[in-house]
């Protein structure tokens, strides 16, 4: 026994040295190394940087924008969210599996491959903008760039990530309170929104954090279609690394982390102030309610509709415009024949299948190690709350308030010469700094759902294992492992999902060997090859493909979540 | 269940291994420094070649990884085409804007993974020279090559010389400025597009226009020239040049195109769109590309093979044949065709110091960023 504790203690240590080093080499350094580059030119303390930026009109639109962009998404994502659980969840619709579904769309294919696609479609040249022009002249063919087109994106995609953990806990509510709402009076509204809703608050809550952050963070939408007088802080950082202004573009990260900070801050207030429990322990499966006033039950089919409509457009003609020849892509008007020629074309050339292989390796690998890294470490953090742990959960926590970009700047400058860190190595321009990358930028949002999901074991459980002799090992296969797999393979689809078309991260550190799909689907602008048009289309499908795969495959997992 | 568990580890194994496995036989030997590839990737290339007959041998020195803003979808494949046929090793291309090629052999400084960089305008080559990122290499070609296509200081040679010019679609445009300096008057608003400032065409004619503004007593841009800037950047076309710029350009959305003279040429033919040419008195700003072996590269010989190949005369005149592209090389010249010839005497090349540009220009365009741009 005494050698085998002592044999797993070892093996703990060793663990937790390994995760320490990847966390101090590629969080904790990168930042410092920011901090330094911002305040310290030439090797002394100086506010230039700030005086730069504060005296740029451009710097303070582009964080208005930024600010003001986050703050619509919020709204007409919650709209449009909750509208969604009312048609999926709530009311009975006709058709509502079919409508989840479209509702789902954007879980297959994420930033810069989604904004193709629907730039693709809704564009001035885009079909559905010019059959609208037919039905309405008055219609502004560049509708969809600026602010609407960014908000667009933003209210379409990023619903789906925003309701997928409100959904679930949404299943969970006990149908007898509404029952008991109803039986008191309350229209089927009311007991929506004063009774249902209330309970999933903490779910809307995380979720709405997630949201707002992302949309802080927001780059493919805004630099695809945001144009001259639309841009927001994530493409400033950008274009000014680019220009070698690195003091700059690492102070307006930090201006987006502070953002992103103060978010938290007043996030976790509001959630504390209106702290809410369900008290509820046996709860009756929700049943669907009907809408009673026929009116009312004909609009809301139809505002569902429409709503499917907009979520599977880009996703149909897609699929039919890459199946279309190469002159009807670039001209955008529809094919006449279909055929598999750009599909060929795209698989049976090393050129253009390369950059497919290099992304799902990449994103294989980071899922891999973000699953190495945040397991143990919920584990660690939920058994042995102290100073040590607390730590830890922090620098876990970090990628999610500093921006993606912020980071990798900070990897860049300290990780293009020699470092003892990395024994001697210099990564910048090698293979790993990129999957690194990834595998920190997908940490935080693996580490929150692990954990969660890891507060959902009954602690008896594990009493009652250890109390019948299981040994650590043993009670961690029999009962934690089982309780967090659902939730990793669901948590690491999504990731492996969002991934395979990254674009910010890639564009900072991609080098000629590992060149991923995010950057070549994004430099159609600069080919004047006719064929490029078709090979984004292919690509996207093939994603969508990848991605509706891997998510049927883990969905058993997930729906036991 | 727990079969189901294990048959998706064993798939997630599958496919990873899938996914490296493939990528380590196809990717031929990395040209990396990095310690830990490269005893690898030798011993492998080694042993391969050792079989067949003689001529393969020349792959066995490895690839020679060349980054290049010109290698694209269009051009990539005849230049990789060519030189492999001609120098018998492996050439691979990365390509992208000249500003983010530049911005990745500086963050590579310490671990190049190019060998050559090749078609960066003169700015970008200066900035990269006083960095310490080229290797001097006198090609075989810099013979007879007119001072001005040289540095003196024998780093980097240019090959190309390209004209940026204003081209305008003549059925929408009927009364085109003379000038670049005209760009600002509220007829052409809207009109043209602005491209992103990481792009050396864009760079090129900024400055080609901030120029005539430059004081050489403060070293600087006059006021006046920022406030033009200011007013050509609130007249542009609200979206950036794209994919679409084509299409509005034959549509008449967006009829004028400010670009390097062999692209709008080709391009305009690939959509069919009519283009007539601006041709200012005071010259347009000509770039000329230079190539250059990159500091540190573990190349060196294929590297000098591929620089003496490239800007031969004879190597010259046939890409300006296939795509149109004017040599620096008289003797290049020479050998081309008429049309080619005759291109490259439309424009005058407006007087611009290049070097001072090159040491004055990441600061003025973190000015048009912060404070030019709407």
């Amino acid at each position: 026994m005494s050698v085998k504790k002592k044999l797993s203690i070892v093996r703990s240590v060793l663990m937790f040295a390994i995760i320490a080093w990847f966390l101090v080499t590629f969080i904790i350094v990168p930042v410092i190394s920011v901090f330094r580059t911002t305040f310290f030119t030439n090797g002394s303390f100086s506010f230039e940087a700030i005086q730069k930026l504060a005296a740029s009109d451009r710097v303070r639109r582009s964080l208005s924008n930024t600010y003001k962009m986050a703050f619509w998404t919020l709204i007409t994502v919650t709209i449009n969210g909750m509208f969604q659980i009312l048609v999926t969840e709530y009311f009975d619709i006709k058709g509502s599996k079919l409508l989840e579904l479209a509702f789902m769309t954007p879980l297959i294919y994420g930033g810069i491959s989604l904004v193709t696609g629907y730039n693709y479609i809704y564009s001035a040249n885009g079909y559905i903008t010019k059959l609208l022009l037919k039905v309405f002249p008055s219609l502004n063919p560049n509708w969809f760039t600026g602010f609407t087109g960014v908000l667009f994106v933003h209210s379409f995609a990023m619903t789906t990530h925003h309701i997928l953990f409100v959904k679930t806990a949404f299943r969970d509510i006990d149908y007898s309170t509404i029952e008991a709402a109803k039986s008191l009076g309350a229209s089927s509204m009311k007991a929506f929104f004063k009774v249902a809703l209330p309970v999933v608050k903490p779910a809307i809550f995380s979720a709405t954090i997630l949201l707002v952050l992302g949309a802080l963070n927001s780059f493919a939408a805004p630099s695809m279609l945001g144009g001259k007088n639309f841009y927001m802080i994530n493409s400033m950082i950008l274009t000014l690394n680019g220009l070698r202004s690195y003091d700059l573009s690492a102070l307006l990260s930090l201006i987006l982390a502070v953002s992103c900070i103060i978010l938290l801050l007043v996030m976790n207030w509001l959630e504390k102030k209106n702290a809410y429990l369900s008290v509820s322990k046996v709860t009756t499966r929700l049943r669907k309610t009907k809408i009673r006033n026929p009116a009312l039950n004909i609009l809301i089919h139809a505002l569902a509709y429409v709503l499917a409509l907009i979520y599977l457009l880009p996703v149909i003609f897609i699929v039919l415009f890459s199946l279309g020849d190469v002159q009807s892509i670039v001209t955008n008007t529809f094919p006449k024949s279909f055929s598999l020629g750009n599909y060929i074309r795209v698989f049976s050339t090393s050129a253009t299948l390369k950059p497919f292989l290099n992304s799902v390796k990449l994103s294989l690998l980071a899922v891999l190690m973000v699953m190495l890294i945040t397991i143990p470490s919920t584990l660690a953090i939920k058994k042995h709350p102290g100073m040590a742990t607390k730590i830890l959960e922090m620098t876990l926590l970090i990628p999610w308030i500093l921006p993606a970009t912020m980071l990798v700047v900070g990897m860049i400058t300290t990780y293009s010469e020699p470092n003892v860190l990395v024994f001697g190595q210099i990564l910048l321009g090698g293979f790993w700094l990129l999957p690194i990358a990834y595998t920190v930028s997908k940490i935080p949002s693996s580490m929150r759902l692990v954990r969660a999901s890891l507060y959902a074991i009954n602690d008896s459980h594990e009493e009652a294992a250890h109390s019948l002799g299981g040994g650590a090992f043993y009670t961690f296969r029999r009962v934690v492992w089982p309780v967090i797999l659902p939730t990793a393979i669901s948590v690491g689809a999504i990731s492996f999902n969002g991934l395979l078309s990254e674009y910010t991260i890639s564009a900072l550190l991609y080098n000629v060997n590992n060149i991923p799909l995010g950057i070549v689907l994004r430099s159609p602008e600069m080919s004047t090859d006719p064929n490029t048009e078709a090979n984004s289309l292919v690509y996207i499908v093939v994603l969508m493909i990848i991605s509706a795969i891997t998510l049927l495959a883990t969905q058993k997992y997930r729906n036991k979540e | 269940m727990k079969r189901l568990i294990a048959m998706l580890l064993a798939l997630v194994l599958v496919l990873g291994l899938a996914a490296c496995g493939s990528t380590a036989q196809k990717e031929d030997p990395a040209p990396t420094t990095s310690t830990t590839e490269t005893p690898a990737a030798e011993t492998e290339t080694e042993a391969a070649p050792e079989a067949p007959a003689e001529a393969e041998t020349p792959a066995s020195k490895g690839t020679l990884t060349i980054y290049s803003p010109q290698a694209d979808a269009d051009r990539g494949p005849w230049i990789e085409e060519q030189a492999e046929a001609a120098l018998g090793f492996d050439v691979e291309f990365l390509c992208a804007t000249g500003g983010d090629l530049a911005e990745r052999l500086r963050a590579e400084k310490n671990n190049p993974q190019a060998d050559v960089i090749m078609g960066l305008v003169q700015t970008a080559m200066y900035q990269l020279e006083d960095e310490g990122l080229l290797a001097q290499y006198t090609p075989s070609w810099a013979e007879g090559l007119p001072e001005a296509y040289k540095d003196p200081n024998g780093y980097f040679y240019s090959f190309w010389q390209t004209p940026i010019i204003i081209g305008y679609n003549p059925d929408y445009v009927t009364n085109p400025p003379a000038s670049w300096l005209d760009l600002i008057k509220d007829e052409y608003a809207g009109l043209y597009a602005i491209g992103k400032t990481s792009s050396q065409t864009t760079r090129s004619y900024i400055i080609g226009m901030l120029w005539p503004y430059y004081d050489e007593a403060t070293g600087d841009i006059s006021e006046e020239g920022w406030d033009l800037l200011r007013t050509f950047y609130a007249n542009a076309y609200s979206l950036p040049t794209d994919s679409d710029s084509w299409q509005l350009f034959k549509d008449g959305t967006v009829p004028m195109s400010l670009n390097w003279f062999g692209g709008a040429k080709n391009k305009a033919a690939a959509y069919e769109a009519p283009i007539a040419y601006v041709t200012p008195a005071e010259g347009t700003p000509v770039v000329a590309e230079g190539i250059a072996m990159v500091a540190g590269t573990d190349q060196e010989e294929m590297a000098q093979a591929f620089i003496d190949w490239w800007g031969s005369p004879e190597n010259m005149a046939a890409y300006a044949n296939e795509f149109g592209q004017a040599p620096a090389h008289p003797d290049a010249i020479a050998l081309c065709d008429e049309s080619v010839r005759a291109d490259a005497e439309m424009f005058t090349a407006q007087l611009i110091d290049w070097q001072v540009c090159s040491r004055k220009m990441d600061d003025w365009f973190v000015k048009v960023e912060l404070e030019i741009m709407p």
